[in-house]
């Protein structure tokens, strides 16, 4: 009761505090955003990329006569087209903003992320790092691999934590996403614009997941990777050729505290926020659901690995390119002081009492202000598709993971009928819940800082569990339960909860060391319980058979799994 | 080598990587998509293909 007091109160305080900031900040965003170079030629192109998106997304659904063409692609899907869809998906609108974001307050050292990132997915690319082993025990989703290699209470509580973490990994998409499109289009955010452009999206975003089968989101991932290939470049060239390379650096030593040093004690960063970011990496790379989904869809495991080998230069673009974005607008914003278009500047720079900017704008903003008519519309058209493909996934993703790893194996018979209809209702309800928490939430913490601490809560217990189980014999069911169940405990990093246990403490741990603790409890846990409470001694058990057929009275839950997918 | 270069110096590797392999997997992916069009228009000519 005292907690739920404690929470209360702080919705209560929360949400007074937002509605005073923003009567102070939003007459002077509504000014800022409106300098933009978005015209109505601009609405034109978004309007006519969307519309061919759909009407070829529309056209070759004709292709998909049966559940396999229509889920899977007729697993007809090629090395290069794989590589281009695995991009589309993975690069989201977020995955700009949360980008831009870190670069425009932690400068080039944010580019550690990027780095990092593409040095993980290179390694899983060349060893087949748990991706390939994976695919090579024929599971259609992590969960699934659970029951086969511990029990069915580990495949239920795996979803259950998978899903958690993934909803409300995905809780900030919605909100995000607007800003970029309130941002650069110089929509009025006095005039409720955010909340509007969310619930529009939002619909569309449901329409096009319960409409659409996996050939059309193959075919406008592909588009979205061609446009979105050559809007990232030249616009990456135009903010170099408006500011100067030598004129970005100089301004970043000049006006952010350390801006390339990413274990310095005064960088945005530190030691031990660079330490999570590497475990985060291997791990997510690994056994992150949108992205392993992939790998278990591919013909073999040599293409597995050639699909992650590709995909590492995809990645670090996809992190240090949009954090370039974020250190020019950072640039550009200084640049304003004191000129005809200074009012960036008093926004974003002023830190007088309880105004508080938000720096998500700084980068559509200023791409607002750089990109010429005709291009800003493309780009915007493509961040939209972007925005668009990965909804699709994530609310297919989660919602198939409640159906099939949690309802199924409890309710015990479905079948593939109620099981479509369970999952669209489960998309229609994680999206009501994404634009609800998008509307309240706003933590001070980075955008990518609550991403890791969500993700944390599943990634961290997955990776153990996943990584033990397929290159540790003596790994048991008792101890994945407990792994799993260390490994959630990584919630407790995001800022509402951290900030509160700091609090009662006295301490200032940050996400990362928070994340770094359960990462540590996970692995302790699941090797000491597995020591502990070994599995009945029968060598090669498993709750499924070699068809992944359950021999209990869960058959159908596999079987309908199959199906679904081939 | 100095914080400050090796950022600079990977931002260009990065945008310059990603600009051929643009290139790269936007012509052999359109070739893909030909095959992966052609093979499921063969599969929803057989009447005896999974459903």
């Amino acid at each position: 009761m005292r907690s739920d007091f404690f929470l209360l109160s702080d919705i209560l305080t929360f949400t007074d505090v937002l509605a005073h900031q923003s009567l102070y900040a939003a007459g002077q965003l509504s000014e800022v955003v409106s300098g933009t170079n978005f015209s109505t030629i601009d609405w034109i192109i978004v309007v006519a990329y969307l519309m061919i998106s759909v009407v070829i997304g529309l056209l070759v659904n004709r292709y998909a006569k049966s559940m396999a063409a229509y889920i899977g692609a007729g697993r007809s899907v090629g090395t290069w087209l794989g590589i281009a869809t695995m991009t589309g998906t993975e690069l989201g609108l977020v995955t700009v903003m949360y980008n831009a974001e870190a670069g425009y307050k932690g400068g080039f050292a944010s580019f550690h992320i990027g780095l990092i990132f593409g040095i993980m997915v290179l390694i899983i690319g060349l060893t087949g790092f748990i991706v390939a082993p994976l695919r090579r025990e024929r599971v259609l989703t992590i969960p699934e691999y659970y029951e086969k290699r511990y029990n069915r209470t580990a495949r239920i509580l795996g979803g259950v934590i998978l899903a958690i973490a993934g909803i409300l990994n995905m809780g900030v998409f919605l909100s995000v996403g607007s800003k970029f499109l309130v941002g650069i289009t110089g929509l009025n955010p006095d005039a409720m614009a955010v909340p509007i452009v969310m619930t529009v999206l939002l619909v569309i975003v449901l329409v096009y997941t319960v409409l659409g089968g996996m050939i059309s989101v193959i075919i406008t991932d592909f588009v979205q990777f061609v446009v979105l290939s050559f809007g990232v470049v030249i616009t990456t060239l135009l903010a170099i050729g408006e500011l100067g390379m030598d004129e970005i650096v100089k301004s970043v030593e000049a006006n952010m505290e350390n801006g390339f040093d990413p274990v310095a004690a005064d960088s945005q960063f530190g030691v031990s926020y660079l330490t999570f970011t590497v475990m985060m990496g291997l791990m997510t790379c690994a056994v992150w659901p949108t992205m392993v989904s992939r790998a278990l869809a591919m013909e073999s495991d040599t293409a597995v690995k050639r699909q992650y080998t590709w995909s590492s230069i995809s990645f670090a673009m996809r992190m240090v390119i949009p954090a370039f974005w974020g250190i020019c607008a950072f640039v550009y914003i200084h640049h304003t002081v004191g000129s005809a278009d200074g009012l960036m500047a008093e926004y974003f720079l002023d830190s007088g009492e309880g105004a508080k900017p938000d720096g998500a704008y700084a980068m559509p903003v200023f791409l607002g202000r750089i990109l010429p008519i005709g291009l800003i519309g493309i780009i915007t058209a493509a961040m939209i598709a972007a925005f668009m493909s990965t909804h699709d996934s994530y609310l297919l993703c989660w919602s198939s993971v409640l159906v099939q790893d949690v309802v199924a194996p409890i309710k015990g018979e479905m079948s593939t009928k109620d099981r479509i209809s369970y999952t669209r209702v489960f998309i229609v309800l994680i999206g009501i819940f994404v634009w609800a928490w998008g509307l309240f939430y706003e933590g001070d913490d980075l955008i990518w800082d609550y991403l890791a601490a969500t993700g944390a809560m599943y990634f961290t217990g997955a990776a153990v569990v996943l990584g033990g189980g397929l290159y540790w014999k003596r790994a048991s069911s008792a101890g994945a339960i407990a792994g799993l169940i260390c490994g959630a405990s990584a919630v407790l990093g995001v800022e509402v909860i951290r900030g509160k246990i700091n609090d009662v403490l006295g301490t200032q741990f940050n996400h990362a060391e928070f994340g770094l603790c359960s990462i540590g409890f996970s692995i302790l846990a699941f090797v000491v319980f597995s020591l502990l409470i070994p599995d009945n001694p029968s060598p090669g058990h498993s709750a499924l058979d070699a068809d992944g057929i359950s021999d209990d009275p869960f058959t159908i839950v596999d079987e309908g799994n199959r199906r679904l997918i081939q | 080598m100095t914080w400050q270069g090796l950022w600079i110096g990977m931002l260009w590797v990065v945008l310059v990587g990603f600009a051929a392999m643009s290139v790269v997997v936007s012509f052999l992916g359109a070739r893909d998509i030909k095959k992966m069009l052609a093979r499921l228009a063969e599969q929803a000519s057989d009447p005896d293909a999974d459903d």
